[in-house]
């Protein structure tokens, strides 16, 4: 169980990330907080990738960093911290998906539908890829969101979703295949 | 409504992307994260305070505890002190029952079956 000490992070927000998590793993509230900082757009990243709705990634969010914080004594200060915590993040965003799994077609179409940021939910693209991702499987969207949107790495991915590199670009190419051929009668193409 | 088709390094569609960035853009405003970052620490928070709850019942009963584990272990060590106490005087009565018992009583003393000569000469002897 972690500690209940609260000593200040070492240094602030220059702190090593090493630092900040020896500190954390040593009871310091405040370090964690500053882990919490810094990683957690990317977590939201990871989350989003893989979830079927912004608030189904932001409850990952909030999990992957619980599972952290109670894991952190597990946790080896010669790893990236960042790596070790989007494993977590992409396993709670997967457990959510199928708590999840129930939930109609329908309910996860109006989500994609309208998301939390682009008012112009309307333009015919914009609905047609939509309809396209939900032809996908979830690895095959989790890959193409984090590659093409998020700039992930194929060994980065195959290391986040627990598969080979060589499946996360399998993934990869048949979602990019998959969404031109929902898309091509768009642009006119054969 | 038609759009041509841009192909861009790694066989990445220009087009698909930018839209997947639209639709999946995360929230760029500041306060949306320190609202996220604070829902975080209450959550390990609340997660940390449960767990001191959990264990501060235990911690209450850990000196009476103790005190019973000490109170079991010197009835324990009584007992059997009084065990080997009671084997010894056993065994001492047994040993002076043996130095005039005649012969049957002998083996029945000694927890073994008297044979069939000793009980004759027992009965034998005047």
């Amino acid at each position: 169980m972690t500690p209940n000490r609260a000593p200040g992070p070492p240094g602030g927000e220059a702190a090593p990330e090493r630092d900040l998590a020896l500190a954390a793993q040593r009871g310091s509230a405040e370090a964690f907080a500053e882990l919490v900082r810094r990683h957690e757009r990317r977590a939201y990243t990871v989350a989003r990738s893989i979830s079927a709705t912004h608030e189904d990634a932001e409850d990952a969010v909030q999990e992957g960093f619980l599972h952290a914080y109670q894991a952190l004594d597990r946790f080896r200060p010669d790893q990236p911290f960042g790596a070790w915590l989007g494993r977590i993040v992409a396993n709670a965003a997967l457990d959510i998906a199928r708590r999840r799994k129930v939930r109609s077609t329908e309910a996860l179409t109006e989500h994609h539908a309208h998301p939390f940021r682009d008012p112009a939910a309307d333009d015919e693209l914009r609905r047609r890829l939509v309809s396209a991702l939900d032809t996908l499987t979830p690895p095959q969207r989790s890959v193409v969101v984090l590659h093409d949107v998020e700039g992930f790495s194929h060994a980065e991915i195959g290391e986040l979703l627990d598969m080979p590199e060589g499946t996360a670009r399998a993934h990869l190419h048949h979602a990019r295949v998959a969404l031109r051929k929902t898309l091509s009668d768009l642009r006119g193409e054969p | 409504m038609t759009t041509e088709r841009r192909i861009g390094p790694e066989g990445r569609d220009d087009d698909l992307t930018r839209e997947l960035r639209r639709l999946y853009a995360a929230p760029s405003d500041d306060a949306y994260w320190r609202a996220l970052e604070a829902r975080i620490l209450t959550a390990v928070a609340a997660q940390r305070a449960g767990a001191d709850a959990w264990w501060q019942p235990m911690a209450r009963w850990a000196r009476p505890g103790a005190v019973a584990a000490a109170i079991v272990v010197a009835l324990a060590g009584a007992a059997i002190w009084r065990v080997r106490e009671v084997r010894e005087e056993y065994a001492i009565k047994a040993a002076m029952l043996l130095s005039n018992a005649p012969a049957a009583q002998l083996a029945a003393a000694a927890g073994a079956r008297p044979d069939n000569d000793a009980v004759i000469r027992d009965v034998l002897t005047p």
